[in-house]
Parts: C-alpha cells; structure tokens; sequence
C-alpha cells in the first residue's frame, strides 16, 4: 500500500474517501504526538475559520463580476485619456467625473427587499459589513440572516410584491440578479410570490430540493434531510437533489423530499389537521423538548422541562436561559398538530416543585395569509393539586392573549405548529403529564 | 438566581467560550456542518439537563466528547453514509484515538484562543480574494460548484485553490504559533 500523509490522510477522512486501512493507518499515526498535533491544527481550522472571516454575503458572489465591469470602464478611459488631456482638459476632467461617479454608482450595493416586520432580534449580512440588527422599514441589499428563537419572525417585500415570510429558527440568504433567489438552510418560509418574468422564475434552494415559482403561496419547510412543501395557490416545480427528479406540485398538495431517492416524490392533497389532539410523549410520533420520564408509582409518563439557551447573535454570551416542554409535529407527521376552533380547550396536568408563573403558548400559523403568531395563557398555580402535587388547566381560547398583538389577535382558525409549556428564568422544576386540545362543550 | 440556574448560566457560558474546540472535534468527526450544529445543541441540551438535576460533572469537556461522540455514532448509523462505518471497529479505534488528542488539547492552557488568535493574523494578510473564497467555502457553506459558478473558476481549480489556502494557512499558523512560544 503507498504510505500517505497525515495531512493527505487527513484530507481523505475530511472528504469521506478514506478506505478502512487509510483509516487504521491514520489512527497509528496518531499515536505521535506530531500527528496529533496535525489533526488538532486541522480541525480547529476548520472550527474556527467561519469566525475570523469577513461576512460575505450572497451579493458578494458577483463582487468579481463586478470588479471586471468596473476594470473595462477603467481600461476604456485609460486609452482615451491621453488624447483628451492634449486638446480638451475640461471635458476630460468632465469624463473622469463622470467615469468616477459611475465606478461609485457601480459600486453600491442595490437594495432587493424591504423589511415589512420583524419580531424578535434578527441580525442582517450584507457583503462585507457587520451584522446589523433589522428595523420595520430598512430597504436591504441582498444578504443572509440567521434567527434562533423560536417565535421570531421577518417579512420581506421584493420591489415587485413578493412578500417572504421566514418563522421560528431561520439561516437563509435572499439576493435578485436576474431572478429572485432565496437558499433557505433551515427554518420554515411561507412566500406569496408575484408573477414572475418569464424564463426567470424565482429560485429557492433547500438542502435536499430546489423549487422554480412563477407566481403562487407556497409554504417551505427546510432542514438538512428534508423539505416539505406545501402549495396553496398556483404551481411549484420541484426538483430532488439526492436523484434529481422533479415534479409539479399543485394548489392544495404537498410534498417531501428527503435524502431518500427510495421514498415517493408524488403530491398528496393536503388535509386540515383535526380539532382534537393529545400528546404522546413519544419521540418517534411528536418532537418533544424536555426530558421524558417513565410512569412509576403514582406518577404517569411526564416530561420535564429543559433548559433553552438561545444564543445572542450580537455577542458571544448567551442572552437567556429559559425552562420548557415543547411539543410540535414529527417531520413524518403533517404540519400541524391541530386545527383550532372558536370552541377549543387547551386541557394540560402539571406540577412545578417551586412556586412560579408559567404560561402556555400557542404557535401558530395560516399558510394563506403567511400569518404566524403566538399567543399565551397564564398557568394558575392557585388551583387545587392531588397528593402527589399535579393541577389541572382547562384553558379556553378566550384565556390567550396575542404575544404580538400587531401580528393577530385570535388564534381561531389557526392551525397549531407546537405547544409549549415554559417557566422563565429561572428552574421552578416543572412537568407536564398531560398536554390535549379539544372541542369543548362551553359557549366560547 | 437560584444556584442551579446559577451553574446552568455559568455552564451556558463556559460551553460557549469552549466552543471551538468541542467543534472541531464534532465537524471533523461528523464532516457534516449542520449535523454538527444539530449535536452541538444536543449536547448542550443534554448538559442542562444534567447540571438541572443536581449531577456533578468532573470533566465536563470529556463529557461533552462522550455525548457528542454517541450521538455521531447514531446519526451515522440513521444515515449509514460513512464508508468506514461498515469497520466499526476501526472506527471506534480512530475514535479513541481522536478522544486522546483533544484529552491533551484540554491540558493546554489557552490551545484553542492561542490558534483562533493566530488564524485571525494568517486570514487578514491573505489577499481579498482569497478571503472570499474561503468566505464562501466557511462562513456561507456554499458547494462547491456553485463556489466555481460564483467565482467563474474551473471545480478543479476551486478545489486546488482551498486545499492550498488551507495549507497555507495551517502553516501560518504554526509559524506564528512556533514563533510565539520562542518569544516567550
């Protein structure tokens, strides 16, 4: 076998060629601590790149393309600069005026989308400057964002009315040159695009699927192993990266494409979620958050909260630590847990092991209206417990208030993305042993 | 602020700053940045959970190491992509390997600022347009072909350009770091 490297070693495990004995030839290396040392070198490089290099943006894929335009301009008025400055220096210095406003006019980053709303902290890439956090009304240049908490929320309008929606946890970018681009890495966007020139629909990259829109509503649910879409109005082409199949999705269907080339890529029509659903705390049917633990004694199956660290873009220190069971659908499961009506009841039996307030919030959605808000009820800690310390709520939809009054003010007609029971701050030790949405017999 | 939520800041802080090197050992074993981003969070979860509960934690990067390294180990089985996986044994010894090399990297005192410190020297003396291949290749995370599409360079030549900047780099800092010690 020809004896390779560390660092061509190295290379083959970073790129996934490394073969079994390439791979046992590495771990003998290193045992020194040389090979050691290369390894860590390497793979802190990699770790550490992304936070000492300037933040690029999409716009700055064409700053090349940019730099020759502006060398041709240059090399023009190189050639005739000369003969100018012989017989007409004032219409020389004119052109070299004007040639230096276009050169800056050039120059300028073009603004792409407005922000029509933002809720919760949202910071801003553009190409070569440092993130700036979003304002209702900032014209923007093309640029990427990253958002962590669950409830934030940023609207977009493109110069033609195409409004983007991105909800919850989002890392996408948005740029136009000749078409609307949008690469989406994670989170969810619901779009309601415009018609489109012809011959250049907008353009929205997944992980896993890229999708042409000639004019349509559209919801996108991007992760690195899937999307979902989901189409309202109108018709999405679909193309699967894994295989590169496509398919038309019509209005009312949806569908989703994974890194499995064995699994169907053929719409289903979409179905309302019901009226009436009961957590599980089960990981393989609901995503849970929160830590799941077993019935014994006198206690069923409940979930602990846990602790969410949301991160703070701006800074390196961690902005809040808050408690919480969250429960939302699986990604196999619909998109929704349920549908809510003007007579639901949100039931749920829970204890804390210190006095606190909790609430309970509601994340919701309509696809239609790209509407998402969240709305909260207050857990009373007054209501009587049993022996071993768990109240009963029976909340109305009456109880929630809008956590965004500007977004909506009732969650009547929503469709539900995920519950979730939290205590702020500080541990109060709470679990939930009973989540459930129903129809209830009250007047609402 | 109640002691426990006391530890939890003060583990959220330390899991922060100590982030590069739990990194490193994540994306380079995972080779996968956003399966990578998804363990981080895990582990931390997982973290929290534990100091909620009143657990004490000795050594709480190799905790961290043996969490995140489970959880690897079940993402590759979930997506049964790693050719070597199908040698589980070569690739728990590589494993075991990779954990000692980070065991040391523990023992030494400011391993990963000292780099993180010196990368950032090696980046800003590079060219700018070298600075925004590497931008798209680290900080967008862009394939390589639409690397190529952007930048109107060849897959090939892209691909050489990064594995020289990375060599480059790499010895920049070891230079840097090398020089440094002599310094002191």
């Amino acid at each position: 076998m020809e004896h390779m490297t560390t660092d061509e070693l190295l290379q083959r495990w970073s790129d996934g060629s490394i073969t079994t004995d390439e791979l046992r030839e590495l771990t003998a290396k290193l045992a020194e601590p040389k090979h050691q040392s290369a390894l860590l070198d390497d793979w802190l490089l990699e770790s550490c790149l992304p936070d000492v290099l300037p933040g690029a943006s999409v716009a700055g894929f064409h700053e090349s393309a940019m730099n020759c335009r502006v060398e041709r301009i240059a090399s023009v008025r190189e050639k005739c600069w000369t003969g100018w400055l012989t017989w007409r220096p004032l219409t020389a210095a004119a052109a070299a005026c004007f040639v230096f406003l276009v050169f800056w006019w050039l120059m300028q980053p073009r603004d792409v989308v407005e922000v029509i709303l933002v809720s919760g902290e949202v910071s801003w890439v553009s190409d070569g400057t440092k993130p700036r956090l979003l304002q209702t009304g900032a014209r923007l240049p093309a640029g990427r964002f990253e958002t962590l908490a669950e409830d934030s929320l940023l609207r977009l309008r493109f110069h033609d009315g195409t409004l983007l929606e991105f909800s919850g946890p989002t890392r996408a970018e948005v740029a136009e040159e000749t078409e609307k681009r949008v690469r989406l890495a994670t989170g969810v966007l619901t779009a309601q695009v415009a018609p489109q020139p012809a011959g250049r629909p907008m353009q929205v990259h997944t992980p896993t699927a890229a999708i042409e829109v000639l004019g349509t509503i559209f919801t996108l649910d991007a992760a690195s192993d899937e999307a979902r879409l989901s189409v309202e109005e109108g018709r999405v082409k679909l193309r699967r990266l894994v295989d590169d199949k496509d398919t038309e999705v019509a209005a009312e269907h949806g569908v989703v494409a994974s890194l499995d080339s064995a699994s169907s890529l053929s719409p289903v029509r979409s179905v309302r979620p019901p009226q009436q659903w009961s957590a599980l705390f089960d990981p393989k049917r609901e995503r849970v958050t929160g830590n799941i633990l077993p019935a014994a004694g006198d206690n069923p199956l409940h979930v602990a909260a846990a602790a969410k660290l949301l991160s703070d873009p701006m800074s390196e220190r961690p902005r809040l630590v808050h408690w919480r069971v969250l429960i939302a659908p699986s990604r196999k499961q619909s998109a929704a847990l349920a549908t809510l009506v003007a007579n639901s009841v949100v039931e749920l039996r829970w204890r804390t092991a210190r006095p606190a307030s909790g609430q309970v919030v509601l994340k919701t959605f309509r696809a239609r209206t790209g509407f998402r808000g969240g709305f909260s009820a207050p857990l009373d800690a007054s209501l009587p417990s049993d022996a071993n310390g768990w109240h009963t709520s029976h909340l109305p939809l009456s109880a929630f208030l809008p956590l965004k009054p500007e977004l909506g003010t009732s969650p009547i007609g929503l469709d539900l993305l995920a519950i979730e029971v939290t205590t702020l701050a500080e541990s109060a030790g709470l679990e939930i042993a009973h989540l459930s949405i129903h129809p209830g017999t009250h007047a609402p | 602020m109640s002691t426990e939520s006391h530890a939890i800041q003060q583990a959220a802080a330390e899991f922060i700053r100590d982030r590069h090197l739990l990194g490193a050992f994540v994306t380079g074993l995972l080779r996968d940045v956003h399966a990578a981003e998804d363990v981080l969070q895990e582990v931390w979860m997982l973290l929290s959970a534990e100091l909620g509960k009143g657990t004490g934690i000795q050594n709480r990067a190799a905790w961290c190491r043996g969490v995140a390294r489970n959880l690897i180990r079940r993402h590759w089985e979930k997506r049964q992509m790693a050719r070597v996986v199908a040698d589980s044994e070569a690739l728990e010894a590589f494993m075991d390997r990779v954990e000692h090399c980070f065991a040391w990297a523990d023992t030494q005192e400011h391993f990963a600022t000292a780099r993180l410190a010196a990368l950032d020297e090696c980046v800003a003396s590079l060219p700018e347009r070298s600075r925004r291949l590497l931008s798209l290749k680290y900080t967008q995370r862009a394939a390589m072909e639409r690397i190529a599409e952007e930048t109107g360079q060849s897959f090939e030549a892209v691909k050489k350009a990064l594995i020289r900047l990375r060599g480059a780099l790499l010895e920049c800092v070891r230079n840097k770091l090398s020089q440094e010690e002599w310094n002191t």
